[in-house]
């Protein structure tokens, strides 16, 4: 999904339309401010944008807000041209694990055109809202997006990681 | 000679050949360190018997005067192959072999060309019969017994899953078990033969002295960096890691690769079809009866990691071909997968000029390099190849 696509569904959903009911979700409110969260400490510090900030690792809010991602790396920081493992962390956002999401993972460089060298794939539930992705690898330096889509129940969004290596 | 940035010094060092990691294991080969291995698979690697007309043996091609390669555009077997021989120094490092990365393992590389009809032209069972026959001692120390291949009826003298139909009908005849006991072979064959490539590696090149003078970092480093490149040399240096030319986004490293593919919109041969690589290169290996989760690798599954999370967007890298190794490339044209580019200047003319692909879609943008620019990138790449071993 192109970044500038998602943008426009992001405006689209928010323009009044109905929330089902019984249902927690954001107001249309949350494009701007987030939900009211249980607890301070678990405020997104990062919004979903169309280029997102470089090395930033935790509390990125996905494109329509319901969830919250921040990934680890083994090693901790992301070599090149090595495959490696993350654990991804997601969140709704009010602060509850995610438990046994779908989760799909790819990267891009924007400015080359293209993505990873291999598919890494989620191998492992872990439970607490943690996912262990293999197959992460980086055939070059500089600034990649690393798209993460969650599927949980009838929700699924992105979360966009950007990464300067 | 004016400093380099510090972010230049890191480039520089991670192009230095001390920067190369140790061997990587290969867990699909379980001889692959076995120096009785690598003895038997050096002497199959210059022996031409192993051949439909015994004329052909990997050395016919691989040729060490020239870097491992053969100084033509295509390689030419018992007939002419589609694609360019490639180098075998550094290739233990690659996760993929071939151009099109069809092959996961050395190993597996080395059985392609001895059962391709325009390279060896062979067939397994006759390679078998090869070995009883010149190897049997060596085969036996490393491997353990041959079949009882005296049968002619139960192993004819040539049968295999090839394209010629004596051998192709003589391998339809044969019973599983047999067809098993020769495929054991012929995978021998191959992992001994990989355990004498592991060993193949380029040496230090005059951009390694320089590299190391440049570390030294005092009086006498200083004179030595200025002995080890030219100022053209040197000029091309910076060229090669600076932002306009990109060269290390994708020959980086060591080995100057990255040993994954990239689009880069070499035309086809004329009147051919152009080639997918990379494209068609996944689903053959992800198929191929030799990868490294096949019963005849050594690894356990888990061990398969570059095969396991291969990257199988056969659209996106539809025309995407592995950069070669830079080191000796002076010594290793006609260039590119099909020999299209016949010298170095020629080469960074296509860089430059960044022509369309006609499969898939380039990833390079035109250059703004001037033709001394590029003389100096020239001047640089003929630093990489080995220096001569005193006698």
């Amino acid at each position: 999904m192109s970044r500038f696509g998602a943008a426009i569904l992001l405006v689209v959903i928010h323009a009044g339309c109905a929330t089902p009911a019984g249902e927690a979700s954001p107001s249309p409110a949350a494009i701007v401010d987030p939900t009211p969260l249980s607890s301070p400490s678990q405020i997104p510090t990062t919004r979903a944008e169309a280029t997102p900030a470089p090395n930033v690792q935790a509390g990125v809010l996905s494109e329509d807000g319901f969830f919250v991602g921040s990934w680890v790396s083994d090693p901790a920081t992301p070599p090149i041209n090595a495959v490696h493992t993350w654990v991804l962390h997601i969140e709704t956002a009010a602060g509850e694990p995610v438990e046994g999401a779908t989760v799909r993972l790819n990267g891009d460089m924007p400015a080359h055109g293209h993505g990873m060298p291999t598919q890494p794939q989620v191998t492992a539930d872990l439970g607490g809202g943690d996912y262990q992705v293999e197959g992460m690898a980086f055939q070059m330096g500089g600034y990649w997006i690393v798209d993460v889509t969650v599927a949980v129940g009838d929700r699924t969004d992105v979360i966009n990681f950007g990464l300067e290596l | 000679m004016p400093a380099f940035a510090p972010d230049e010094l890191e480039t520089i060092r991670s192009l230095w050949i001390g920067s190369l990691p140790a061997l990587p294991a290969d867990p699909s080969n379980r001889v692959a360190d076995d120096p009785d291995a690598a003895a038997l698979g050096e002497a199959i690697f210059f022996d031409r018997r192993f051949s439909a007309n015994g004329q052909v043996s990997c050395s016919s091609c691989h040729q060490p005067e020239l870097a491992f390669t053969d100084g033509l555009a295509r390689g030419q077997g018992i007939g002419e192959t589609p694609r360019s021989t490639m180098t075998v120094l550094g290739s233990a490092y690659s996760p993929w072999l071939f151009w099109d990365g069809r092959k996961d393992s050395l190993w597996a590389q080395a059985l392609g060309p001895l059962e391709n009809a325009d390279e060896h032209g062979g067939s397994r069972g006759m390679y078998a019969h090869r070995m009883g026959e010149h190897y049997r001692a060596e085969y036996e120390a490393v491997f353990g017994p041959l079949p009882d291949l005296a049968d002619e009826d139960r192993f004819p003298a040539t049968a295999g899953p090839v394209r010629d139909p004596i051998a192709s009908a003589n391998w339809q005849a044969m019973s599983p078990s047999d067809r098993d006991a020769i495929t054991t072979v012929y995978v021998n064959l191959g992992k001994a033969i990989a355990a004498f490539e592991r060993g193949l590696t380029p040496g230090p090149s005059r951009l390694d002295l320089f590299v190391e003078a440049l570390l030294a970092a005092d009086e006498s480093g200083d004179a030595g960096a200025a002995a080890a490149l030219t100022a053209d040399e040197l000029a091309g240096l910076r060229l090669f890691i600076g932002p306009v030319a990109g060269c290390t986004n994708c020959h980086s490293g060591p080995l100057l690769t990255n040993q994954s593919f990239h689009n880069t919109g070499v035309a086809p041969m004329p009147g051919r079809e152009p080639d997918l690589g990379r494209g068609a290169g996944i689903g053959l290996v992800q198929a191929d009866e030799f990868n490294c989760l096949s019963r005849w690798s050594d690894a356990d599954p888990g061990d398969c990691v570059a095969l396991r999370f291969v990257r199988d967007d056969a659209e996106a890298l539809a025309g995407a071909f592995k950069p070669p190794s830079l080191r000796n490339v002076a010594e290793t044209g006609p260039y590119m997968h099909a020999g299209q580019v016949a010298t170095l200047i020629d080469v960074l003319r296509h860089y430059r000029a960044a022509p369309q692909a006609a499969a898939g879609r380039s990833e390079l943008e035109p250059l703004d390099l001037t033709d001394v620019q590029l003389a100096q990138l020239e001047a640089f790449l003929r630093s990489l190849s080995d220096l001569p071993i005193d006698p």
